[in-house]
């Protein structure tokens, strides 16, 4: 029998580290190189089929976490997945996303999430080190490299985390 | 007794045209839209306001779902009251959702606040941008002065006189052994990657003794420690950093020998003293500088070092020879120097 499922993913990380661009890339099939700044939560959808269920994934693509600007809490509260995108290219990124998983697990608790680490288009000024990537995995954080420019893993990202929802 | 609401004391006296005025820029240009619900928070009771705003496929009426109404707010939990700021439910179209519960009673009330976010999106969007030129500056200055040298210089903590600043420092000069003979023989593009394959060993150990490389000549480099303000003993960090250099290129040059290729050797001099630190050059070029008898010492080292030898000066040996195991003075004519003490430091393969 088939299931429909609604579910609410967040997009989580830095400011600039591609946020938008990679829910563009995955729902319209679009990337655009002129950074616009996030303000708020930017809404969208995606339906992802497998199998006999039918995901229907409300993404909230949530601003950047800066220093002066926090990501409140009511964003995070009743999300069933989320994304972590750390900018490959800025290692103090990863510092934010650590913050912002820690803080995602005090309200939402053990939900299903992965890693994005983004921009690996941009080698030449790629800063993630091995040891860094291999410290995530031992963190148990399910890793992917992506590019919003080329696409690379991207539908893959994502639909790992609808499989997860799915289950 | 029930008096009058308290809004009603303060607007008391205030001409109509004005309470008028007041209510269409605080209420009007926020162009509220409200669904009060049913007890569980499942479906709408009733509703108004102008919707059209708030969302692009599905009319909002008394009956619906609230799930269905709000898509995205699958998920939420209407046990409290919450507020979500700067929703973009529509491109371009920011709104601040609340929840609230007045007198047991539950509502959604959304408000347009489209133009003041766009106005903070301006301010926030130059923000983010001068913080990326700012981390950009930074990856650029780290790749050629190293990372201490670019974090003190983006803070502006990298400071002296740029008409000239008198510093004790030490300066060495590296330089490939053969090369000239290599760069003959060989192609363009393979001396150029073996040059950056001999530079991976040579530039890393001086950025991480502090080491600013002030020119990388082809072949070689000139490098000063004691730029940096914190630098106790410059003679030091250019020892340890001339000594791990030697290091790494003979386990290198192991490795290419092995495989047939062409081996180089670095030949180091380390000269120590006095020098004034500043900024030479016109208005549109201008380029740090360090002016002082001793460079011109460490330079003459260098050219007189042998292949995988450390040459360093008097003024050097006496500040380091606490780290020194074994070494040969000679007196050496150096010229447009004239002859002076020449320590060849001895060291051993393994640290």
């Amino acid at each position: 029998m088939s299931r429909v499922l609604q579910k609410k993913v967040c997009l989580l990380g830095s400011f600039a580290v591609g946020k938008t661009s990679l829910v563009g890339r995955f729902v319209k099939g679009i990337f655009s190189d002129k950074y616009l700044s996030t303000m708020g939560v930017k809404i969208d959808r995606k339906s992802l089929q497998l199998d006999d269920v039918t995901v229907n994934m409300m993404l909230w693509d949530v601003h950047g976490e800066e220093s002066n600007k926090k990501v409140p809490a009511a964003y995070m509260r009743g999300s069933a997945a989320y994304l972590l995108v750390i900018d490959g290219t800025r290692i103090a990124s990863v510092e934010a996303a650590r913050e912002l998983h820690a803080r995602m697990k005090a309200e939402v608790g053990d939900v299903p999430f992965v890693v994005l680490l983004n921009k690996v288009d941009l080698q030449d000024e790629w800063q993630l080190s091995d040891t860094d990537v291999t410290a995530m995995h031992d963190d148990g954080w399910k890793c992917y490299k992506t590019s919003a420019l080329s696409g690379e893993n991207v539908e893959e990202a994502f639909s790992c985390l609808a499989r997860q929802l799915a289950s | 007794m029930s008096g009058p609401p308290i809004g009603f004391i303060t607007m008391r006296g205030m001409p109509d045209e004005l309470l008028n005025y007041l209510t269409n820029i605080h209420i009007y240009q926020l162009s509220p839209a409200w669904a009060k619900l049913d007890e569980q928070c499942h479906s709408i009771v009733e509703c108004g306001g102008d919707w059209s705003k708030y969302t692009d496929d599905i009319s909002v009426h008394s009956g619906l779902v609230v799930e269905d109404a709000f898509l995205f707010l699958c998920g939420q939990s209407f046990e409290a009251d919450f507020m979500l700021p700067q929703m973009e439910l529509r491109e371009n179209y920011f709104t601040n959702i609340h929840f609230i519960r007045i007198a047991s009673t539950p509502w959604l009330l959304f408000l347009d606040v489209s133009e003041q976010t766009q106005q903070q999106q301006l301010q926030q969007q130059n923000a983010n941008e001068l913080s990326l030129v700012r981390d950009q500056q930074r990856r650029v200055l780290d790749r050629y002065v190293g990372g201490a040298v670019a974090e003190r210089s983006i803070e502006g903590r990298l400071t002296f006189d740029a008409a000239g600043e008198r510093r004790n420092i030490s300066t060495m000069f590296i330089d490939l052994r053969s090369f000239t003979i290599f760069n003959q023989n060989y192609d363009p593009q393979h001396v150029m990657d073996v040059l950056n394959q001999y530079m991976e060993k040579m530039i890393p150990p001086i950025l991480d003794e502090f080491g600013l490389v002030d020119k990388i000549t082809g072949d070689g480099a000139m490098t000063v420690f004691g730029v940096l303000n914190d630098q106790n003993n410059p003679s030091e960090s250019a020892l340890r950093a001339a000594l791990r250099i030697q290091r790494e290129v003979l386990t290198m040059n192991d490795l290419r020998r092995e495989q047939g290729d062409y081996i180089m050797e670095v030949g180091i001099g380390i000269g120590s003293g006095e020098a004034v630190l500043g900024i030479i050059g016109a208005r549109d070029r201008r380029a740090f500088s360090v002016i002082g008898p001793h460079v011109n010492l460490a330079a003459r080292l260098e050219g007189a070092a042998r292949g995988g030898e450390i040459l360093v000066d008097e003024t050097t040996f006496h500040a380091v020879k606490s780290l020194i195991n074994d070494y040969e003075c000679v007196n050496t004519e150096l010229k447009g120097i004239g002859v002076s003490s020449v320590y060849n430091l001895r060291y051993s393969r393994d640290i």
